[in-house]
């Protein structure tokens, strides 16, 4: 931890930040947001007048350095503000995800002790009050949106515009207000800055303690590498307790001095997008995905002509698009139709998803298939790769504009060490790097190296342009019976390339060999349903229909040539696969919240099938009682045909392998 | 073989080889499809709003270029003419709505149009007691529209362009474009929009029918109003004048009853297939195709697309 | 429940032709409660809503509102009078997109001044800005931001529904006729809708009447109920009442399963 130490400077904590800003750019816009149908914008000096009204308002509730403040909903100006406040008095916020069930807000609230909680609305406010009881710490629950909470009889129970009224009311005396400054200035870099939960794809949620000096540190550096500034703007709809939003919105944008946009509600982001037009952007793959699978059947439906254009200017954008992106040598006549295209297509196609104004746009979270990746780039979307983990706040490699590929992640970021363990995991130190798990010093020390690395959990290697490749979870690898290497996330990355798949469970791990169960996914299954007249009532009776299960069939035979192909991964084939009777889903537990499948759990609750793969059964059936996260209790019957596979011959490579 | 020459050969091959003469027919086709366009357009306002087929918009047209001329026959000075031209069709609005419309509401559709039958007759007889029946010309000149031409000059030629017909297409395109305006951004045209579109719901939220109707009827006499000062200047302001509002008739079922874009597109096909069709193929039928052609148009159109341009379904209500 | 009467309705008959739609039906809404008619189908329940707004002009009996006992009233009167409603098979102006539908509420509240409207300056923007707020209001509180500029032709059956009630809430009706705000709704749907209902109800202070099948919220959501059966009333009270009244479970509850 000695480098902390380093880079000292006057702005070590978001508040200094903020207060700098005004300074230097108190007019330029620093937040957005769409209420009421209308954009509503605030300056910077705008901002730190709100901010520092919330923070003298938490201050008279009794808050002081070193509580905790939780902040739950949505992105809004105003929560973003109350972490900014709660770092100006020296208590630390811990932003909680607005779609968790009461339970898991009740386990991050207890577990980080906070004093405080702003909620955007009823609707959090009442799952916090549903779980009050376990949470003795709790003492006050302020709220942004008072629509439907002004009937609540509960002392404790206050509208965030009432605490900034009481706050802005004692800053005008002048004394208080400098003791609100000197308690900004006696905030240092090493005090924590933030706590996040990790999803929880692994277990319990950990608090990861980032302290201010880092994460701006390690923000500085980011911001230098892509040359973000003060005229940047980025739509905010990432969960606030994600590192991704933390990082990308929160720290980039207090260090940058650009423009943070809130949508106006997680309905409206698409079209908030389009009217915002952000400069500097983030999209997890399935979004990315999503969006090219509308684009996709709107065009199917499109008239004629236009379909022609598209499929005509498509072929020249694949054929060049990324040639171009890269800056290779591309001859005239290509870069003349690509042009014609970027007027008649790309272009507006660019602004009908609202990427116009795009400069940089970061994907990250999976693996993104190599067409999807390459249809973005190809009509001129600079989207790259980067590689993250909360404890290292975010990022630890990021691909540069021109050395830019789908299958890896790019070379270690800014500053940024990283190395490969003899066993094969990836392991880092970096500027941003936490401080340790919040009051979990033994897992703390779990997931460092004697040397300080941080050990990430995750199996890879260096490619030989030096761009870091990821196989799986370090823990997830494990071996068929025979011995063979079997990387799970590796395949069902395979499988969800196919639009028509949605989510892959594969199993292996001590079989004899390699079986997958499949969701497919109902938006571009239910199209083709509908263009070849097959009549269905639920995802249950597509995902049972012959005609599926034979289109799925080609993709899950497309996987096993390619793997066929890959010397490790010859012999990791999928011989059997079924699909799944039901759509996983982050409610039932099947999911992480960031939409990551929980194999272990999948495995257990669909036992059944899981056995009929390996029974050579045609057929299995379950029919479980399971209980939902939220308590409720509900039936899981289904029958799913089960398909057997023909493997590809090992080629030459892989022999010789 | 020599007469498949003359209908598919010789008449494009005399447009690629005079394209000054071309641009000519097209131009005048152009100003004439504009002009049927308003009329049609007069139609669909009203169909839309009211569910009637007016077959008086043409007198309608008519009587507000005779009244016009009329009074300023009279020594009225022709602004003030005009105004009160105006004033007379709103007066017309409201005594339609009061004696024709609020009487017969929830009448079968065809009863309403033979009413409107009754109106095309009272109007000429209106028009002729009042104003005489003899043909008048109009009064370009008072109402400041220019006369004389220009000439201009494209590859292969020049074109000549009276600049009554560019005032005539100016003054169209202003009006087409207010009305939309109209319709989209206010209040009016919002409730206009809403009548259209469900009756019943329109009135539940407090709209007025009798009052849309007064404000279409009356659009519809000022869009009359335009359409005669245009066509009584291109020939004379007289009852003969109504035969050009048959015209309007394969404009509705080239561009549906309901659709105003339907209309203009309608018009302008029209207006320019039928000068094209006359100049090119009239001499092989000895002249004189003009009066029908148009519906050949329409007809011939309405076998490849029964739906009509902007296929809106409710033909079968005529 | 003590609230003065809004509205009375007395001995009102109503006949097409020969048939008899509604026999002297007699009851009234006080201002503030939550009023449900119930009945099976054909009992009458729609016609009695189109009597009172204007819609059916009874050939018997009278309607008094507001303490004044009306003969003829036209819908757009009804309308100005503060009586705003939904339909059962949902009413939009389908080719308008959901604000437009809901401004179309504001229309009784805008001035008439034509040639401001037509120039779309000076007062008539100001208005239009003033009342584009309100709607945004209700365009929150129904939470159907993200399909503000679509046109409500292409939306689900669900969100019409929510649109519908938008329209009629824009106008600050005093009394909202409901004709079966939830027919064809899932639960969570249903749920939303009650909400709904409810806060306009308290929030938004206004009277309700209410034509629904589902018993359930029927019996949730409204103060007191009025049961017609062919055009008669056959009972009339608060839920628990009108549910254990023998006539009410043998006409409809029975009829109903």
């Amino acid at each position: 931890m000695g480098s902390a130490r380093e880079g000292r400077d006057a702005n070590d904590t978001f508040a200094k930040l903020l207060r700098s800003h005004v300074a230097e750019r108190g007019q330029r816009p620093a937040f957005r947001h769409k209420d009421f149908g209308i954009w509503q914008t605030w300056t910077w000096a705008e901002v730190l007048e709100q901010t520092r009204a919330i923070a003298q308002g938490l201050l008279s509730l009794g808050l002081d350095r070193g509580d905790t403040i939780a902040v739950a909903g949505a992105n809004r100006p105003r929560l973003y503000w109350s972490m900014t406040a709660a770092q100006m008095i020296g208590a630390v916020p811990v932003p909680v995800y607005a779609d968790s069930v009461a339970d898991e807000i009740a386990a991050v609230l207890s577990h980080s002790e906070a004093a405080v909680i702003v909620a955007q609305d009823q609707e959090q406010v009442d799952k916090i009050l549903s779980v009050r009881d376990r949470l003795p710490r709790l003492r006050h629950l302020l709220f942004d949106e008072p629509r439907g909470l002004t009937d609540y009889d509960e002392p404790s129970l206050h509208a965030l515009e009432a605490i900034m009224a009481k706050g802005r009311a004692a800053l005008s005396d002048a004394r208080l207000a400098a003791a609100l400054d000197r308690r900004i200035d006696e905030g240092v870099g090493a005090d924590p800055s933030v706590i996040l939960y990790t999803s929880g794809t692994t277990g319990r949620s950990k608090g990861v303690v980032l302290s201010g000096e880092r994460a701006i540190a390690a923000a500085r550096d980011t911001v230098a590498f892509d040359k973000l500034t003060d005229r940047d703007e980025a739509l905010a709809y990432l969960p606030l307790a994600w590192v991704g939003d933390h990082y990308l919105n929160y720290a980039q944008g207090l260090v940058a001095g650009f423009c943070i946009a809130c949508p106006e509600s997680a309905d409206t982001a698409a079209t908030d997008l389009r009217e915002i037009g952000p400069t500097y952007h983030f999209a997890p793959p399935r979004v990315f995905e999503a969006l090219l699978t509308r684009v996709e059947i709107r065009m199917e439906d499109a008239g004629a002509l236009k379909r022609w254009l598209y499929r005509r200017f498509m072929a020249v954008a694949k054929r060049c698009g990324e040639k171009i992106a890269n800056g290779e040598r591309v001859p005239w006549s290509a870069r003349l139709a690509y042009r014609l295209g970027d007027l008649l297509i790309y272009a507006p196609l660019k602004n009908a998803l609202g990427f116009s104004r795009i400069r940089v746009a970061y994907t990250a979270g999976e693996a993104i298939g190599a067409d999807l990746f390459a249809f973005y780039r190809s009509i001129g979307l600079n989207l790259k790769q980067l590689y993250g983990q909360t404890e290292a706040f975010l990022f630890v490699t990021a691909q540069t504009d021109r050395a830019v590929r789908s299958d890896a992640v790019g070379p270690p970021a800014p500053n940024v060490n990283l190395r490969i363990s003899p066993d094969g995991e990836v392991q880092f130190k970096s500027p941003g790097m936490f401080v340790g798990y919040f009051r979990e010093a033994d897992k703390t020390r779990e997931a460092m190296t004697d040397d300080g690395y941080v050990k990430t959990g995750d199996a890879g290697f260096f490619e030989p342009d030096g761009q870091l490749k990821i196989v799986d979870r370090a823990k997830d690898v494990g071996r068929l019976k025979n011995g063979q290497m079997f990387a799970p996330k590796y395949i069902e990355n395979k499988l969800k390339f196919f639009a028509d798949i949605r989510e892959a469970v594969a199993v292996g791990d001590g079989r004899d060999f390699v079986t997958a169960m499949i969701n497919i996914e109902l938006a571009s299954v239910g199209n083709w349903a509908e263009r070849n007249n097959v009549s269905y009532a639920s995802y249950q009776e597509l995902a049972a229909n012959p005609q599926v299960c034979a289109m799925i069939e080609k993709h899950v035979d497309a996987v096993n040539r390619s793997l066929s192909e890959e010397a490790m991964m010859a012999g990791a084939q999928i011989r059997r696969f079924l699909i799944l009777p039901k759509e996983l889903d982050a409610d039932d537990g099947e999911l992480t919240r960031t939409q990551k499948v929980r194999r272990g759990f999948i495995a257990s609750r669909y036992a059944p099938l899981v056995e009929g793969l390996y029974t050579g059964a045609s057929e299995a059936s379950i029919a479980a009682e399971i209980t939902f996260e939220d308590g409720r209790k509900g039936k899981l019957v289904g029958t799913s045909r089960i398909v057997d596979m023909a493997p590809f011959p090992r080629t030459k490579d892989a022999c010789a392998a | 073989m020599d007469l498949l020459r003359a209908i598919f050969i010789d008449p494009f091959a005399q447009m690629i080889g005079s394209p000054d003469l071309l641009a000519q027919t097209i131009w005048e086709g152009f100003v004439g499809g504009v002009l049927y366009a308003l009329i049609a357009l007069g139609f669909v306002l009203i169909f839309k709003a009211s569910g009637v087929f007016n077959f008086a918009q043409g007198i309608m047209m008519v009587f507000a270029a005779l009244t016009l001329v009329g009074l300023h026959e009279k020594g009225v000075p022709a602004w003030v003419a005009l105004i009160l031209t105006i004033a007379v069709m709103y007066a017309l609005a409201v005594g339609i709505e009061r004696l024709v419309l609020r009487p017969l509401v929830n009448q079968p559709d065809i009863i309403l149009f033979m009413a409107t039958f009754g109106i095309t007759y009272f109007l000429i007889g209106l028009g002729e007691l009042v104003f005489g029946g003899n043909p008048k010309s109009m009064i370009t000149k008072e109402l400041f529209l220019p006369g004389g031409s220009i000439d201009l000059h494209i590859p292969g030629g020049r074109v000549q362009l009276q600049k009554l017909d560019i005032a005539a297409a100016a003054v169209a395109l202003i009006m087409v474009a207010g009305l939309a305006l109209f319709f989209q951004k206010t209040r009016i045209g919002r409730a206009l929009r809403a009548v259209a579109d469900d009756h019943q719901a329109a009135l539940s939220v407090g709209i007025s029918l009798n009052q849309i109707w007064v404000i279409v009827w009356f659009t519809a006499g000022v869009v009359a109003l335009a359409t005669g000062i245009f066509w009584g200047a291109r020939s004379d302001v007289s009852f003969a004048l109504q035969v050009v509002a048959l015209k309007a008739l394969p404009v509705l079922i080239l561009g549906g009853l309901t659709s105003v874009p339907g209309a203009i597109v309608g018009g302008l096909i029209i207006g320019i297939g039928e000068k094209l069709g006359e100049f090119y193929w009239g001499p092989l039928l000895g002249g004189g195709i003009e009066s029908w052609l148009a519906y050949i148009i329409a007809l011939a159109f309405l076998l490849f697309r029964p739906q009509g341009l902007f296929g809106e379904k409710i033909i079968e209500r005529i | 429940m003590s609230g003065e009467i809004l509205l009375s309705v007395d001995d009102v008959s109503l006949s097409f032709g020969g048939v008899r739609a509604i026999a002297d039906v007699s009851f009234d809404i006080r201002k503030g409660e939550v009023r449900a008619i119930i009945g099976p189908n054909g009992a009458g329940k729609t016609s009695m809503l189109n009597v009172v707004n204007g819609f059916y002009h009874p050939q018997k009996g009278e309607i008094t509102y507001r303490g004044r006992t009306r003969a003829r009233m036209k819908p757009h009167e009804a309308a100005e009078q503060g009586i705003a409603r939904t339909f059962q098979n949902v009413a939009l102006f389908k080719g308008m997109t959901t604000l437009d539908n809901i401004m179309t509420g504001r229309s009784l509240r805008m001035k008439r001044n034509i040639f401001w409207q037509a120039l779309r300056h000076g007062p008539a923007l100001d208005e239009e800005i003033k009342h584009r707020r309100v709607c945004e209001e209700i365009i929150d509180f129904l939470q159907i931001e993200h399909i503000r500029k679509t046109p409500v032709g292409a939306l689900p059956y669900g969100l019409q529904k929510r649109v519908e009630l938008g329209r009629a809430l824009a106008m600050e009706p005093e009394l909202l006729l409901l004709d079966e705000p939830m027919a064809g709704m899932n639960l969570e749907e249903k749920e939303d809708m009650s909400r709904f209902i409810v806060e306009a109800n308290r929030l938004r202070g206004a009277t309700i009447a209410l034509i629904e099948h589902d018993m359930g919220v029927v019996m949730d959501l409204s103060d007191r109920v009025v049961v017609l059966e062919y055009g008669r009333k056959i009972a009339d009270g608060v839920p628990d009442m009108v549910k254990s009244d023998q006539k009410v479970i043998d006409a409809y509850l029975g009829a109903g399963r």
